[in-house]
């Protein structure tokens, strides 16, 4: 991964020029030098949005412990579990 | 209701009058007009998306995109926004909240396409957007745009318990220095956000 202080390389893809976008850029989109085309800048989402993510699953995790131990189904558990993983990987993967 | 879709384009005026649709459930809907009433664009902040989407659109069946608007980040304190002409498909700009300015005087940087600061939208006053922020948000936001610390335009709110509605008025830069594509952007996302905060 580019260091925060260092551009980050992208190419056009209308006129396959290649250029270091701003690294402030990160995660939107550069305008490419030669045809003024918006590009997209990779750089994946921020430490930040893993963190709450990963704050997301640790709640799901809990509710499912808790619909276990409530119905004495491990099953019931994994479906909740199940479920609430599905719907934040949705989220996750429209954005 | 439908409204005949003004000959003018949204990107050729110096006064807007934008107007928000209360009765979206997800997400913002603005529909634009010229000041004789004329719908010139409409816009809509997609929803179910963790990093924010805002389009315009030049007809009122939202079918063809004018301009797209969309967050680098999905937690991002000083917020940046990257405008990109939907037609031509060239990024004219983008516009970055001031962090932490904001909580007491909101203040957002216009970006040219590089990244560099052009010019500013700033709200009015520290003492109302004082106000606003801790005892009543009844008090109408105003901001005044400014393109390399001249001014060029302002955003004035109306309220109205029924009707979210702001007048855009770009007639100061006559020179037209400021690409409309990039103000109207701006202006779209900046009362998308700041709607949805208030
Ligand atoms: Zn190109």
């Amino acid at each position: 991964m580019p260091s925060p202080s260092k551009g980050i390389p992208v190419t056009c893809e209308r006129c396959d020029c290649a250029f270091e976008a701003a690294a402030s850029m990160r995660g939107g989109v550069a305008a490419c030098p030669k045809c003024r085309s918006a590009v997209a800048v990779k750089g994946g989402f921020e430490p930040l949005f893993w963190a709450l993510v990963g704050g997301g699953l640790t709640v799901v995790a809990l509710a499912a412990l808790g619909v276990a131990s409530a119905s004495g189904s491990v099953w019931a558990g994994i479906g909740t579990f199940a479920f609430g993983a599905a719907i934040t990987g949705v989220i996750v993967s429209s954005s | 209701m439908t409204t005949a879709l003004a000959k003018h384009s949204v990107l050729e005026l110096d006064k807007l009058r934008i107007r928000k649709n209360f009765w979206t459930i997800f997400g913002a809907k603005f529909r634009i007009f010229d000041m004789n009433e004329g719908l010139v664009a409409t816009s809509k902040q997609k929803a179910f998306k963790l990093k924010e989407d805002v389009r315009v659109y030049s007809d009122e069946a939202m079918a063809t995109e004018l301009l797209t608007m969309s967050a680098r980040q999905v937690v991002d304190f000083s917020a940046s926004y990257d405008i990109v002409d939907a037609v031509t498909g060239e990024k004219v700009g983008a516009i970055r909240r001031r962090g932490m300015k904001s909580i007491f005087k909101d203040e957002w940087v216009i970006l040219d396409v590089e990244d560099v600061a052009i010019g500013t939208i700033k709200e009015d006053s520290a003492g109302l957007a004082f106000l606003r922020r801790f005892l009543t948000n009844l008090i109408p936001q105003r901001f005044e745009i400014s393109l390399d610390g001249e001014p060029i335009g302002t955003i004035r709110q109306f309220f109205n318990p029924f009707v979210y509605s702001a007048i855009v008025d770009l007639s100061a830069d006559r020179e037209r220095k400021i690409d409309r594509r990039l103000a109207v952007g701006a202006v779209v996302l900046l009362l998308a956000i700041e709607g949805r905060q208030s």
